[in-house]
């Protein structure tokens, strides 16, 4: 029994042993993340990487010039402001203040953070990727490393490995709200609208004070036709943040789909009068947004007149409904013009290698032709194109989503006008399955029917 | 049987130590306050899925059910139950938090929920907890009674995995931190589970199949397989979990866990249940003993009864329909499984384990048993006729307490007949046995039938391997039974005997404590013994004596002998113990007869080795006596044949040693004397020529010679003292002196060479010389004071010149002065003298 007893002893001195470490290892000081003699600069980069989570550009702005006045060698803000400035001298003058850094005083997550960026400022995209595939070696649960490395994949549009890269970011940072919100598009765009309303509301339920998450389900919700409770997102979103630009572009296209155009141009005048979303006026959005609640309010002159110019050419000189409008009016001029650029436009997306972009592409080229063909009055032609077009759209994000809703509606009526009952109802069928309210509120003006054909009286 | 290296069982104590501390940390952690949901979480990888909701808890007000996934707690995401604690613990009880759940149905909600406290072990885990320490306890009595049999290791793994199963896997999960430690040690134990209980079923009791294989060609290769493989069985259910996970990865499906074990685990524990069922029964059918075959079935029925609702409710129901419900009811019969172990252990023995069991403790239970079913009898009567005029009746209390007194005690001898019948019929007997042993040795007057009774039945009746006696014989303990390669004699160990008296009279030798580490010699006595197979060590002693020993092996098979046999073989021993005694005192008194009778002989020969008369010279008297102390005399006289013709010399001597051996010295010397003075040597050359016969005797005995002769003109007293006292001479006025004497006088016999010289002195008609041994003067009174020389001195001179009356005298007052006291040392007077007128020549007083 004596061994026994010795037995015992070792082992209680080794649990003893192990208990001490474990408490030292516990209370250890945390290793500091990011590099800085200012505490409260550090605190201020945080609330700044906080407001970029929340996807609250401007604050995250001001953030971070702010932890860049409390320590002015500070290199994680420099290098969110050259990423976040709109404009480019400003974004230029970080970078530069960026190659001052001394790397060898950061962490190895600021190391890579940095070399990676400066890498993709200069366009050396292999060394940034050589940065990142090194960092990701070094430190494989590193989360800033597995979150560049999912943007990566979420930007070249490999959407399987992104989504894997998310679930694996999750997997250790299971309240990391990019992640949820990114994978929410993921299945939002495969057609899994269940599982990304559950991304979408697992990203509201973690960040309550947040817009985005709202706006996400809300976008979800209104091509899914539940427009009650997209409003009352929409009502959140304006509620936490007034000025969040992305409420009032919900709110249009709610108007849009719902059938409420009253809400459709209320949200526009919001959106005018709100400062800090006048940038959306630079993107051709704005008037996009305006030409199409013109044309569903039946005014197709002036949607069409909207669509010209300075805003035809904010828009990349293609635009479905304008294209739309001009087939309407039989200006083939235009309408080739619109193809070829929108064609252009494809072969360097094609050059680049994204070819998801690319089939996005391909089917805006399709649904052009269906449209044509219809106002043709070649029913059979115009519907092998919109279903080309429909099996080469997605409902990525509420954009394309609505698009895609779009195009079935038009391959709607020209199955009906085409006296194929039985395809046009397996179309609304499909329809119905997504919105069982877009038909009925979103009636598609008779417009482009061939007695209808030009515009004119 | 596979080999070992090394002893396992501080290993095995470890992990027991390890498993019992981890169920106590399960079951500790329970009663620590916490903030609890109320949800009981399911064993759903990578998922918060509920399994089950306390009714009114703050989950169940909140609406949350059994089936739904909670995605997030106070705006964090979970996704695993430690994830949930670790959120949980921040809170306090009655705080509300913000739940993110996502229905069966695929809805999501928000609802708040109310926290309140953690719930502590409801009725089924308690059942569950104290069957498992019930195991354990088991387990570790058969590894405490056999700690070195593989299969009790075996067992004790067992129990212990069963003890880690059924507290810590069956713990109500409440988001506890221990949770996961506890839950995963589960499923561990679990795991390994099916493994330790296959080994156990086929090595139990012992490895029959396994024997029996490697002796026929055609099984011999699965024999040596399982040598060498044997611990595989411990490798294939971790294997089986792994492969279950990994082609659920592969199907992209998470493998249903049935209490954190997948459906193939559970499926193994049903096959290696079965083998090892079909183990225990081929093991069985190859046992010899019928007692064996009764506990193994015993052990199979228990087993097959306990353990199948198990693996039904858990495979069948519990797996099929996702839910844990039925459980518990294939957890109650599993009792069966310890319940018929610790009873095959007690009636039967097995594992060669023997128990004991108090017959007071077991009847009070009974007692309490039987009271506590009158009692429920009497309630459910009272509950049954409630309404009916019968209880309302003033005479319902008398007769139902009539009815208790006449049916109770029945009823209680009925329930103790049957437990003496099982329990305690081997030991009535045994009892019996062991007293009829007692009383026949007691009857037995023969020492060798004693021994044999002991030394033979003994073994028999307690199934020894042997028994030894050894008896003390002088100052050394002699094997008189037992077997021979024991050693034939043993040394008196006073420590041991010491320790002996203490302890008890029977002791086991690896008990003797500190004691081999006092004393060199017990240790090795210990050790010599035990390197004979003994393990037992007993005092033979009554109040008079110490009688022996006796020396037990240990019992047939690995079965210890029990406190209670131990007692009754004390019991029995001391009964041996009185029978030897008497039967050895008879022995004793026997062979002390017969050496007083051969004493008596040989005191008639010494008496008749004395002259009955004594011849001097011519003008001289001589007077002699001879007073022994004992039955047989070391001193003696004689009359020798002198160097003249003429003449004859007296000699007297003194033997030192006194009862028989001085006795035959003193026949030596005297012989030895005899034969060398026929060749008329001078005195001195007789004196060196004797000397020179008994120290060549060797027994380094020695004799005190006194020689006395006439001078040829019998003037002159020749003489020669060797060891004796100086002779005294009186002179005819009554002064007395002593006689000169030569440098040297040493006694004869006390050195190789001896250097005497004869002396003369002028003696006086009307002159005595006395020659004595020492005797005289060192005779005592009662008092203790000697006689002396002073008083010899005083007694010569005043007694007259006549030899014979100076004998007479010296004798007569030593007989005064020692007033019938102990006689220390034999007296011897030999007086000489010249006479006044012409006398007789010579007298023996």
């Amino acid at each position: 029994m004596n061994r026994v007893v010795l037995l015992v002893v070792v082992l209680l001195i080794l649990a003893a042993g192990g208990g001490a470490t474990a408490v030292w290892w516990w209370l250890r000081p945390p290793e500091p993340e990011w590099t800085s003699a200012s505490p409260r600069a550090i605190r201020k980069l945080e609330t700044g990487l906080a407001d970029l989570a929340k996807m609250y550009a401007v604050d995250a702005v001001r953030s971070f010039e702010e932890a860049l006045e409390l320590d002015p060698s500070f290199a994680m803000p420099k290098l969110h402001l050259a990423l976040l400035y709109p404009s480019r001298s400003e974004r230029m003058r970080m970078v530069n203040a960026l190659r001052e850094v001394e790397l060898e005083a950061l962490t190895p997550r600021e190391r890579f953070l940095l070399s990676y960026e400066l890498a993709r400022f200069d366009g050396r995209e292999g060394d940034a990727s050589q940065a990142l595939e090194t960092f990701r070696e070094r430190d494989p649960e590193d989360p800033y490393g597995i979150r560049v490395q999912c943007r990566v994949y979420w930007e070249a549009q490999k959407w399987d490995a992104a989504e894997e890269c998310y679930h694996h970011l999750l997997a250790l940072h299971p309240n990391w709200v990019e992640a949820h919100n990114n994978l929410g598009y993921i299945a939002m765009g495969r057609g899994r609208f269940t599982e990304a309303e559950e991304r979408f509301q697992t990203y509201r339920y973690l960040a309550p004070d947040q817009a985005n998450p709202r706006h996400s389900l809300a976008m979800l919700l209104t091509v899914l036709g539940r427009y009650e409770e997209a409003q009352a997102e929409i009502d959140e979103m304006v509620t936490i943040k007034a000025d969040f630009c992305d409420a009032y572009t919900q709110k249009i296209e709610l108007g849009m789909m719902s059938g409420q155009l009253e809400l459709a141009r209320g949200g526009l005048e919001q959106l005018r009068s709100i400062e800090a979303c006048s940038y959306l006026q630079d993107h051709g959005a704005m008037c996009s947004l305006e030409a199409w609640v013109l044309y569903l309010d039946g005014e197709l002159e002036a949607a069409r007149q909207h669509l010209t110019g300075s805003c035809l050419e904010r828009l990349d000189g293609f635009d479905l409904l304008a294209h739309r409008l001009a087939v309407m009016n039989g200006d083939a001029e235009q309408v080739a013009e619109m193809e070829q650029k929108l064609r252009h436009y494809l072969d360097k997306v094609v050059a680049a290698e994204r070819p998801i972009h690319a089939q996005f592409l391909e089917s805006l080229l399709a649904h052009m032709r269906g449209i044509q063909a219809l106002a043709a009055g070649d029913y059979r032609a115009a519907s092998e194109a919109l279903t080309q077009a429909d099996q080469g759209l997605g409902y990525w994000g509420g954009e394309r989503a609505n698009i895609k809703l779009f195009n079935q509606l038009n391959l709607l009526r020209t199955l009906e006008l085409g006296g194929r009952a039985e395809q046009a109802a397996a179309v609304r069928r499909s329809i119905d399955a997504v919105n069982p309210r877009l038909i009925e509120a979103f009636p598609l003006p008779d417009v482009i029917m061939p007695s209808s054909a030009a515009l004119g009286p | 049987m596979e080999s070992r290296s090394f002893n396992t069982t501080p290993l095995l104590l470890a992990f027991g130590l390890v498993a019992f501390g981890l169920a106590g940390l399960s079951i500790a952690d329970m009663f620590v306050p916490r903030p609890y949901d109320g949800v009981v979480p399911d064993d759903v990888p990578g998922q918060l899925v509920v399994r089950e909701v306390i009714p009114g808890s703050g989950a169940d007000q909140a609406g949350i059910e059994p089936g739904d996934e909670i995605k997030g707690i106070a705006r964090e995401a979970v996704s695993s139950p430690a994830r949930a604690a670790r959120v949980l613990n921040r809170y306090r009880a009655g705080q509300e938090v913000v739940y993110l759940v996502k229905k069966s149905s695929g809805e999501i909600i928000f609802p708040e929920v109310r926290l309140g406290l953690r719930r502590i072990g409801d009725g089924a885990y308690l059942y569950s907890s104290t069957l498992g320490f019930a195991f354990f306890l088991v387990g570790l009595f058969v590894l405490v009674r056999q700690p070195t049999m593989r299969v009790s290791q075996i067992f004790f793994l067992l129990c212990g995995l069963f003890l880690l199963f059924l507290v810590c896997r069956m713990r109500p999960a409440a988001y506890s931190s221990v949770d996961a430690l506890v839950l995963g040690i589960g499923t561990i134990a679990f795991l390994l589970l099916p493994a330790a209980f296959l080994h156990f079923y086929l090595l139990f009791p012992r490895p029959a199949w396994l024997n029996a294989a490697a002796e026929s060609p055609r099984w011999r290769p699965i024999a040596r397989l399982w040598r060498v493989g044997w611990p595989m069985i411990y490798v294939i259910p971790p294997l089986v979990f792994w492969i279950s996970y990994r082609v659920g990865e592969a199907r992209e499906t998470r493998p249903e866990l049935t209490h954190g074990a997948p459906a193939a685990n559970w499926w193994l524990l049903a096959l290696f249940m079965l083998l090892g069922l079909m183990a225990l029964l081929a093991n069985s059918r190859r046992l010899n003993s019928a007692r064996e075959r009764r506990g193994m079935a015993m052990v199979m029925i228990g087993s097959f009864f306990g353990l199948a609702p198990f693996v039904i409710a858990s495979l069948a129901l519990d797996s099929d329909q996702h839910s844990g419900r039925f459980f518990f009811l294939g957890v109650m019969p599993l009792a069966l499984v310890p319940l018929t172990f610790a009873y095959a252990i007690v009636r039967f023995q097995l594992l060669d384990i023997r128990v004991i069991l108090r017959r007071s403790l077991l009847y009070t239970v009974t007692t309490a048993l039987v009271t506590g079913l009158y009692a429920g009898g009497i309630a459910t009567f009272n509950a049954f006729f409630r309404n009916s005029t019968l209880v309302k009746s003033g005479y319902f209390p008398i007769i139902l307490a009539l009815a208790i007194v006449l049916l109770f005690d029945p009823l209680r001898r009925r329930v103790q007949e049957v437990i003496d019948r099982y329990f305690f019929a081997g030991r009535s007997r045994l009892q019996r046995t062991m007293v009829e042993l007692g009383e026949a040795m007691t009857a037995q007057m023969d020492l060798q039938a004693v021994v044999e009774e002991l030394v033979e039945k003994l073994p028999q009746l307690l199934d020894l391997r042997f028994a030894a006696l050894y008896l003390l014989r002088g100052y050394r303990l002699e094997r008189v039974a037992g077997p021979d390669r024991l050693p034939a004699t043993l040394p008196v160990l006073p420590e041991l005997e010491r320790h002996l008296q203490r302890r008890g009279m029977l002791t086991r030798l690896d008990q003797l404590g500190a004691l081999p580490l006092r004393s060199i010699e017990v240790a090795n006595l210990a050790d010599e013994l035990t390197a004979e197979g003994a393990e037992l060590i007993g005092n033979l002693t009554s109040r008079r004596r110490h009688i022996g020993m006796v020396v037990l092996s240990g019992k047939q098979g690995q079965i210890a002998l029990e406190r209670e046999e131990l007692e009754l073989l004390e019991r029995l021993l001391h009964q041996a113990s009185l029978a030897l005694e008497t039967s050895m005192l008879l022995d004793e008194r026997t062979q002390k007869a017969e050496l007083e009778r051969e004493i008596a002989i040989a005191a008639t020969i010494q008496s008749q080795l004395l002259p009955a008369q004594l011849l001097f010279a011519d003008g001289w008297e001589v007077a002699a006596e001879c007073r022994p102390a004992r039955i047989v005399v070391g001193d003696f006289f004689a009359q020798l044949p002198t160097d003249d013709a003429e003449q004859s010399a007296v000699i007297f001597g003194d033997v030192s040693g006194k009862s028989v051996a001085g006795a035959l010295m003193m026949m030596a010397a005297h012989e030895a004397l005899y034969a060398l003075a026929m060749t008329r040597p001078q005195p001195a050359e007789l004196f060196a020529l004797t000397n020179r016969r008994l120290y060549e005797l060797g027994k380094r005995s020695f004799v005190a010679l006194g020689y006395f002769a006439a001078s040829g003109d019998g003037c002159n007293l020749r003489y020669l003292v060797a060891g004796q006292p100086p002779p005294l001479l009186r002179r005819r006025e009554g002064t007395v002196s002593e006689l000169p004497l030569p440098d040297h006088r040493i006694p004869i016999g006390a050195m190789p060479i001896g250097s005497y010289r004869e002396l003369e002195q002028p003696i006086e008609p009307g002159d005595l010389v006395l020659g004595y041994s020492d005797g005289v003067i060192d005779a005592r009174s009662p008092d203790g004071d000697f006689f002396g020389y002073d008083r010899l001195c005083e007694v010569m001179a005043e007694s007259p010149a006549d030899a014979n009356i100076l004998v007479n005298n010296v004798m007569q007052a030593v007989r005064d002065f020692t007033r019938g006291g102990l006689q220390y040392d034999d007296l011897t007077l030999v007086a000489v003298g010249r006479r006044l007128a012409e006398t007789a020549r010579g007298q023996v007083v």
